[in-house]
């Protein structure tokens, strides 16, 4: 019993490894097609565009990298972690003009979330949400369900 | 102790502190827990008590980032499943994406200048809102210390994803497409990142304002940043 069960997450284990492989390959393919033909886009993005245009031709099917793309964005936060650590080597300069770089970055950030969300929501021909239930999705692993918001639009 | 228990000790730590954080965080709900902000202030904690510099945590952070391009790249799965709402609505994420970029820019550099900073600085500033790699390059071309950028972007992302969805809540964007769509062109991969946690369509939304806003921006940057930093001075 337990035997089948412990082959059983193996295979799960190594079903997602290799999805996962696959898409670093496609990662690479982006970073290679950047450097090829000169983009001014990061190669990582140019993947993503790659990896949208193979499953809207059918080159790619969903299943391919499901598991793996579900875990991947899941945890997108968790990656950039140890890149916010390194702020702390920046310290100096944050002690001294921390106050107005905050300013700065808050201001703008909270100005750019007004125009983009403002102006996307008065265009959007969506009806107008009556406060639903916007944070009940992932409770539920959000990432292979398929919005409810989204299909009834 | 020897660099690999170093490094191996430091993903452990970075592995625990965040599904510590992500599970009070879809607990509580509430911004001072955002995941990246919380661990990374436990994590700068413990490396500053135990007086270990960045660079002995750094062949960690290599490590883990490995992952950050194909998790990228498995944004376009959201993006596929949303593509018929998505094409609906092009015109209106357009509008969105184009003008939160131009007001980021805007409000930046206005504010820093109005602050008294230096042009590196306010420079290095502008291009905060998109993903980092972008960031840099516009950057460096613009005259910017590249380091200095990829700093902003990090600090943006942590704000963007901290204040993001709870200030879209006061001023009553509550339009799941709206949400994303802002979110991901003010702040990015972190903002996604916390897109994903509130729903698929905000997450798929902000995945493409993130790649949407990182090509305008480098496209018009190079001319208008420069136009701004000078214009009425």
């Amino acid at each position: 019993m337990t035997a089948l069960l412990l082959m059983a997450r193996a295979r799960a284990l190594c079903r997602l490894l290799a999805q996962m492989g696959f898409l670093f390959l496609i990662f690479r393919a982006g970073q290679w097609g950047v450097a090829r033909f000169h983009l001014p886009l990061p190669g990582n993005v140019l993947g993503m565009l790659l990896l949208f245009a193979l499953l809207s031709l059918g080159l790619v099917r969903e299943t391919w990298i499901q598991e793996g793309a579900t875990v991947l964005t899941k945890h997108l936060a968790f990656f950039f972690i140890p890149i916010a650590v390194g702020l702390m080597e920046w310290w100096p300069l944050f002690r001294i003009e921390g106050h107005w770089l905050l300013l700065v970055l808050l201001v703008s950030t909270l100005a750019t979330l007004l125009a983009a969300g403002g102006l996307a929501q008065g265009l959007g021909s969506s009806p107008p949400h009556r406060g639903g239930p916007r944070w009940e999705i992932l409770r539920s692993s959000s990432v292979q369900s398929s919005s409810p918001s989204a299909s009834t639009r | 102790m020897g660099d690999l228990a170093v490094i191996v000790g430091a993903i452990i730590l970075t592995v625990g502190v965040y599904a510590l954080s992500r599970r009070a965080f879809l607990i509580y709900r509430c911004a001072l827990l955002s995941p990246v902000f919380l661990s990374t202030l436990v994590i700068v904690a413990v490396l500053g008590l135990s007086r270990t510099p960045f660079a002995r945590y750094k062949p960690a952070e290599e490590i883990i980032t490995v992952l950050l391009g194909p998790a990228v790249v498995a944004l376009a799965l959201p993006l596929y499943r949303q593509r018929r709402s998505l094409l609906r609505m092009l015109p209106a994420i357009l509008a969105g994406v184009i003008s939160g970029s131009l007001v980021s820019l805007g409000a930046a550099i206005a504010v820093a200048r109005a602050v008294g900073l230096g042009t590196v600085i306010v420079v290095s500033l502008a291009p905060k809102s998109v993903t980092a790699p972008v960031a840099v390059e516009v950057s460096r071309i613009v005259g910017g210390n590249q380091a200095l950028t990829a700093a902003f972007v990090i600090a943006t992302g942590v704000l963007g994803s901290m204040f993001g969805p709870w200030f879209l809540s006061q001023i009553r964007i509550d339009d799941p497409v709206a949400r994303g769509l802002a979110v991901g062109t003010a702040a990015h991969g972190q903002g996604t990142a916390m897109m994903l946690l509130e729903g698929e369509t905000q997450g798929a939304l902000s995945g493409a304002a993130m790649a949407l806003a990182a090509i305008f921006v480098s496209l018009i940057a190079p001319f208008i940043i420069p136009w701004l930093v000078t214009v009425g001075r």
